[in-house]
C-alpha cells in the first residue's frame, strides 16, 4: 500500500494515471500528457483504476467525475485510503457546488471543469508534479540531518 | 493550537516541513528557505531559532532588498567611527547584534556580488570585519537565508556565487505555494477566522458557498494574502457571515476565468465577435452561479431582462476545436517542468 503512495524514485519520468469512461476523451489527455514528456496511463473506469494503483505505482491521478458504476468521487474516497498521498485532480463537466464541496471535503488537490483548458490543467499537474519534488528532497533532507545528529544521540 | 513549527497544515508536504523544522532547530546548519512570497518564509526562521538552543538570544532579520547598496555592507558587519562619509561613530552591524543568535538573511539573492564575497567569507572564518577595520572580530551566528527566486539559476546566470549558494544551502528547505497543497485551504481560513475574530473580539462565520470558492482560488499572494484577506472579511462583515457576496470580485470571477483563457492576438488574429460571446456567457454563467440558478436575479445582476438572459443562454458558443487538441509539438519532460507558465496567466 505504501508503494503506490511513494512517488517514483531518482529523476525517473512521473507516471500520471487518467480515468475517464470517455474513450475519446481517454485518448486525448493520454495523448496530450505524452507529448509534454509524461509517462501517462489511461483507464477507462473506477474500478480499473483501483487496480492499477494496487498493482504498481503512480505519481498523480487525473479522475473524471462522472462515470458509470463507481463514480469519480466514490473513486477518490477509495483512491485516499489505497494511496492518501498521490494527488487527485478531478476532472469534471459537473461543476455544481455539490460535487464542489465533495471534491473539497475529499483533500482532492486540483478542480477542473470541462471543457479542459490545455494550459490551465498542465500547469497545475506541473505544479503538483513539482511539489512532489520538493518532498523527496525534503525527505533526504530529514534522513542527512539523522544521519548528522546520531553520533550525538547515541552517546547519550 | 499553534504547531511550534509555526507551519499549520495537515497536507503530507507540511507534514514534512514540520519535521524538519523540528530537527533542524538543534543543530546549528545554515539554511536556505525557499518559496514564493507569501508562503511564510519568515515564520519558519522564526521557528526554528525558537526551537533552537539559541532561543533567548536575537533573532535579527535583515531584508536584503530593503536596503539601499551603498548602505548594506555597514547595515550588516557594522563600521568605525570615520570609515566613511557621515559614520560620526562607530555601529555595529547586523552580524553582531544577532551573536550568540540567528540572523535571517531575507532575499539574500539581492545581495550584490561584492557582498556575496564578503558573506562567504564570513561563513567560512566565523568572523566579521566591519567597514573602516581591519580587525575581524569574531562572531558566533546561525545563518538563515531566505528567497522567493530560484537561486541555482541565478548561479547558472553568473548573478549569485556558487560557492555562497552550496554554502547556504547545507539544508534546503523549500515551502510550497498554498495551491499545491490546496487541501489545507479550509483549515487555514479556520485558523485565520477565529484568530480575527478573537483579535476584534467578533464572532463571524463564513458560509460553506464561500469557502468552496476560496478553496478553488489559486492565492497568488499565498498564506499572507489569505490571512489579510480574512482579517478584512471578518471587519466588514455586516450580519456575521461572510457569504459569497462578501468575497472579493477576482475570488468570485477566478472559476470561471481558469476554466476559460483570456483570449488574446497571440495567434496574429482572432474572431472578435465569437471572443465577445464567450466572454458574454462566462459572465452570464457566473451570475447564474451567483444567484444559484435563479434567472430573474441573474438578469438583475447583468441588467438584462430575464427573457434576454434565457434567449441568450440557449445560444452557448461551441468550444473552439483547436483548444481541444493537443499541442502538435513534443516535448522532453524536463522541458515541461522547467516551464514557468504560472497559473495566473494560464
Amino acid at each position: 500500500m505504501n508503494n503506490a503512495g511513494q512517488p517514483t524514485q531518482g529523476k525517473a519520468v512521473p507516471t500520471v494515471l487518467v480515468v475517464d469512461d470517455n474513450k475519446g476523451v481517454l485518448e486525448f489527455l493520454v495523448l496530450l500528457l505524452s507529448k509534454h514528456g509524461l509517462a501517462a496511463v489511461g483507464a477507462i473506469s473506477g474500478a480499473e483504476c483501483l487496480s492499477i494503483v494496487k498493482s504498481r505505482s503512480v505519481d498523480l491521478i487525473i479522475l473524471d467525475v462522472m462515470m458509470p458504476a463507481m463514480d469519480g468521487l466514490q473513486v477518490a474516497r477509495e483512491l485516499k485510503t489505497i494511496c492518501p498521498a498521490v494527488p487527485i485532480i478531478l476532472l469534471t463537466a459537473r461543476d455544481d457546488m455539490t460535487t464542489r464541496a465533495a471534491a473539497m471535503d475529499l483533500g482532492i488537490a486540483e478542480f477542473v471543469a470541462k471543457p479542459v483548458n490545455n494550459r490551465d490543467l498542465l500547469n497545475r499537474i506541473r505544479t503538483q508534479l513539482h511539489n512532489l519534488e520538493w518532498d523527496k528532497t525534503a525527505s533526504q533532507v530529514v534522513s542527512k540531518i539523522e544521519k548528522s545528529t546520531q553520533p550525538p544521540a547515541n552517546k547519550k | 493550537m499553534l504547531p511550534s513549527s509555526g507551519m499549520i497544515g495537515e497536507h503530507p508536504s507540511i507534514k514534512k516541513i514540520q519535521e524538519i523544522i523540528q530537527r533542524v532547530a538543534v543543530t546549528d546548519a545554515t539554511v536556505l528557505i525557499t518559496g514564493e512570497s507569501g508562503t511564510g518564509k519568515e515564520l519558519a526562521a522564526r521557528a526554528i531559532h525558537t526551537l533552537s538552543l539559541r532561543a533567548d538570544r536575537p533573532f535579527v532579520p535583515v531584508n536584503c532588498a530593503a536596503i539601499p547598496e551603498n548602505l548594506l555592507e555597514s547595515e550588516l558587519f557594522g563600521h568605525t567611527r570615520g570609515a566613511f562619509t557621515g559614520a560620526h561613530s562607530a555601529r555595529a552591524g547586523m552580524f553582531q547584534l544577532a551573536n550568540h543568535g540567528t540572523i535571517l538573511l531575507d532575499e539574500v539573492s539581492e545581495l550584490p556580488l561584492p557582498l556575496q564575497a564578503k558573506l562567504l567569507r564570513v561563513l567560512q572564518d566565523g568572523a566579521v570585519r566591519s567597514v573602516g577595520s581591519d580587525q575581524p572580530v569574531n562572531v558566533n551566528v546561525r545563518v538563515i537565508a531566505a528567497t522567493n527566486r530560484d537561486l541555482a539559476h541565478q548561479v547558472e546566470k553568473g548573478t549569485f556565487r556558487e560557492d555562497l549558494f552550496f554554502r547556504l544551502q547545507v539544508i534546503p528547505l523549500h515551502l510550497p505555494p498554498l495551491r499545491a497543497r490546496r487541501s489545507d485551504i479550509p483549515l487555514l481560513i479556520h485558523h485565520f477566522l477565529e484568530r480575527s475574530n478573537r483579535k476584534h473580539g467578533l464572532s463571524v462565520a463564513i458560509s460553506r458557498e464561500a469557502m468552496i470558492y476560496l478553496w478553488e482560488y489559486d492565492w497568488p499572494g499565498n498564506v499572507r494574502e489569505m490571512e489579510n484577506l480574512v482579517e478584512r472579511l471578518v471587519i466588514l462583515s455586516e450580519n456575521g457571515v461572510t457569504d459569497l457576496k462578501d468575497l472579493p470580485a477576482n475570488i468570485r470571477s477566478f472559476v470561471s476565468d481558469k476554466k476559460t483563457p483570456q483570449p488574446t492576438l497571440s495567434g496574429g488574429q482572432i474572431d472578435l465577435r465569437e471572443a465577445t460571446e464567450k466572454l458574454q456567457f462566462r459572465l452570464m454563467e457566473e451570475a447564474m452561479r451567483l444567484a444559484n440558478g435563479n434567472k430573474s436575479a441573474a438578469a438583475r445582476m447583468l441588467g438584462l431582462k430575464r427573457t434576454t438572459l434565457v434567449a441568450k443562454l440557449r445560444r452557448k458558443p461551441s468550444t473552439n476545436a483547436a483548444e481541444m487538441s493537443p499541442t502538435a509539438e513534443s516535448e522532453p519532460f524536463a522541458k515541461f517542468m522547467a516551464d514557468q507558465g504560472s497559473i495566473k496567466d494560464a
